[in-house]
């Protein structure tokens, strides 16, 4: 029975490890494709039209709006990325760096905790109030600024989770308080690090958005029928463009990255799953 | 305890030092000297203020915004307490293992060489020349030599303490502040600690808080004894431990409970 007990959690480790490698592919995959759809859309319309303040009227219906997205997120994150790090590292550690730190901790999980699609609107209503009308960059620096709080929070609890016997011993060997975030903090935070960023990116992408829709990237579908979920949103895509060469591949995109999502969210289930594994020494 | 040597200039010299966490006392008016290159080891019942005293010595409280410190040390007559040290060159002139051995990410190779790399050292070679001059020091370059590119989160207890203490003497410092250093060890793996410790006494001035009185008497030229937060007695460890001037001490080396 013992045997039993502990070969069961094994084959599931084998399952993941074999899963976990197909289900990064196909990701990739989804975003090449996707960028390579977009790049070309861009290529047609032309790539200095992102800068341009006449990107928000130009046509391309729902292309227009990931376009802005996407661009939006891929400027915003290593900018929040970046900034919400290192300010993680300076409140990695309260003995490292004083007790001031501890306040500015709570205040910027309370910040962090506000969805950063919140945030990114009050910008832009703020942004509507005082005329701003924000071109693409101008909308990735407001997203990256409502995003940095979340990233910092994410970023500052998977480093201090490490924190405190590791700084403290590279401390001890005469290291300055600098060193310890990057050559210990960070490396040692390692891919919680980067779970930490992408948990951050996926609800950046939100706010992305809301920023984009708001600064004039209408949703425009080509069909008339609203979709409610990823899969008729791809299925109507598919059916109902017009221009199958333009909208085509983004629908099939959408279709594998559904099928992605739920394989994905079928994979966290099973791993979330309690195991009961009985150690036989 | 048998070879002769000679008295040496003292190394440390702590004078009234007090800690406090909060309103917790936690030192009360310390002072004692080391000499150059003795072991000076520290008993005491849990809790007395053995680590809280090795920590005040390189100035690690500094980390904790809840500790404050009185009092002075002098290493080689120089005041340590003072605002204007600069606290990274007194720790890497003032060592320190501690208890657990915490392991820094990377190799072996990586943890020996990490103080170096964090005074500026980038040179590859020179970083391992280090590594191996560590290990031969204290005999464990046969040992640990083939292991310098493993992962050194992987390596066994008994090894993750040797690694660190070589990696505190990597960096050649005067003195070495030991954390109980056998605990959670096996007698076999407690003794080959020992036997490292024991060749650092040639050429450091160790302070070792420990747990285990044999240990002590086995290491240490000076013993101090400790309880609540102050020093009881010092002494030269044989004379200690046969014939201890107080009676708290004499009730400890007995095995009896110390009294509230």
């Amino acid at each position: 029975m013992a045997m039993r007990a502990v070969a069961a959690p094994q084959s599931r480790d084998t399952l993941q490890q074999s899963v976990l490698p197909w289900l990064l592919g196909v990701c990739v995959a989804v975003l090449a494709a996707s960028t390579i759809f977009i790049s070309g859309w861009l290529a047609i319309k032309g790539f200095a039209s992102l800068l341009s303040p006449n990107f928000w009227g130009m046509s391309g219906g729902i292309l227009r709006l990931l376009t802005a997205t996407l661009f939006i997120t891929l400027l915003a994150l290593p900018i929040a990325a970046i900034v919400g790090g290192l300010a993680a590292g300076a409140l990695a550690d309260e003995r490292i760096f004083g007790a001031g730190v501890r306040s500015m901790r709570r205040w910027l999980t309370l910040l962090g905790s506000i969805p950063t699609i919140v945030i990114a609107t009050a910008i832009v209503v703020v942004a509507g109030a005082i005329s701003w009308h924000p071109n693409l960059v101008g909308a990735s620096l407001a997203v990256a600024i409502a995003s940095t709080p979340l990233m910092t929070a994410l970023a500052a609890s998977v480093i201090g989770s490490s924190a405190s016997p590791v700084g403290e011993t590279a401390i001890a060997l005469g290291a300055s308080p600098a060193f310890v975030v990057l050559r210990v903090l960070l490396p040692r935070a390692g891919l919680r690090f980067g779970g930490a960023i992408t948990l951050g990116a996926t609800n950046m992408i939100g706010g992305a958005a809301v920023v984009a829709i708001a600064a004039g990237a209408m949703a425009q579908l080509p069909g008339s029928q609203d979709p409610i979920g990823a899969w008729p949103f791809a299925v109507q895509l598919w059916l109902q463009a017009p221009d199958v060469k333009l909208y085509g591949a983004t629908a099939a995109g959408a279709l594998v990255l559904t099928i992605l999502l739920w394989l994905v969210q079928g994979f966290g289930l099973l791993r979330a799953t309690p195991t009961t594994s009985t150690e036989s020494r | 305890m048998t070879e002769e040597r000679t008295p040496l200039e003292t190394k440390i010299e702590v004078g009234k030092l007090n800690v406090w966490f909060g309103e917790h006392r936690a030192l009360r008016d310390i002072s004692f000297s080391a000499a150059t290159k003795t072991a000076t080891s520290l008993i005491g019942p849990g809790g007395c203020g053995k680590t809280t005293l090795l920590r005040a010595l390189n100035r690690m409280h500094d980390l904790n915004p809840d500790a404050r410190v009185q009092g002075s040390v002098k290493i080689d007559g120089a005041e340590m307490l003072g605002p204007g040290v600069d606290t990274s060159k007194l720790r890497r002139v003032v060592g320190m293992i501690f208890s657990t051995p915490t392991m820094l990410p990377g190799t072996v190779a990586n943890n020996i060489a990490f103080g170096l790399a964090a005074r500026g050292v980038r040179n590859k070679q020179t970083l391992a020349q280090a590594c191996e001059r560590a290990l031969r020091r204290i005999a464990l370059w046969d040992q640990l030599g083939r292991t310098l590119q493993m992962q050194a989160a992987t390596l066994p207890l008994d090894l993750q303490k040797r690694v660190s203490i070589a990696r505190a003497i990597a960096i050649e410092p005067e003195v070495l502040l030991v954390d109980d250093p056998t605990a959670g060890l096996d007698p076999v793996a407690a003794l080959a600690v020992e036997d490292v410790l024991t060749r650092l006494r040639r050429d450091h001035t160790l302070i070792i808080a420990t747990n285990d009185l044999q240990q002590a008497a086995r290491l240490a030229d000076i013993t101090m004894f400790m309880s609540g937060g102050e020093i009881v007695e010092k002494g030269e460890t044989p004379l200690l431990f046969n014939k201890p001037g107080d009676l708290r001490t004499e009730a400890f080396l007995a095995g009896a409970p110390p009294k509230s």
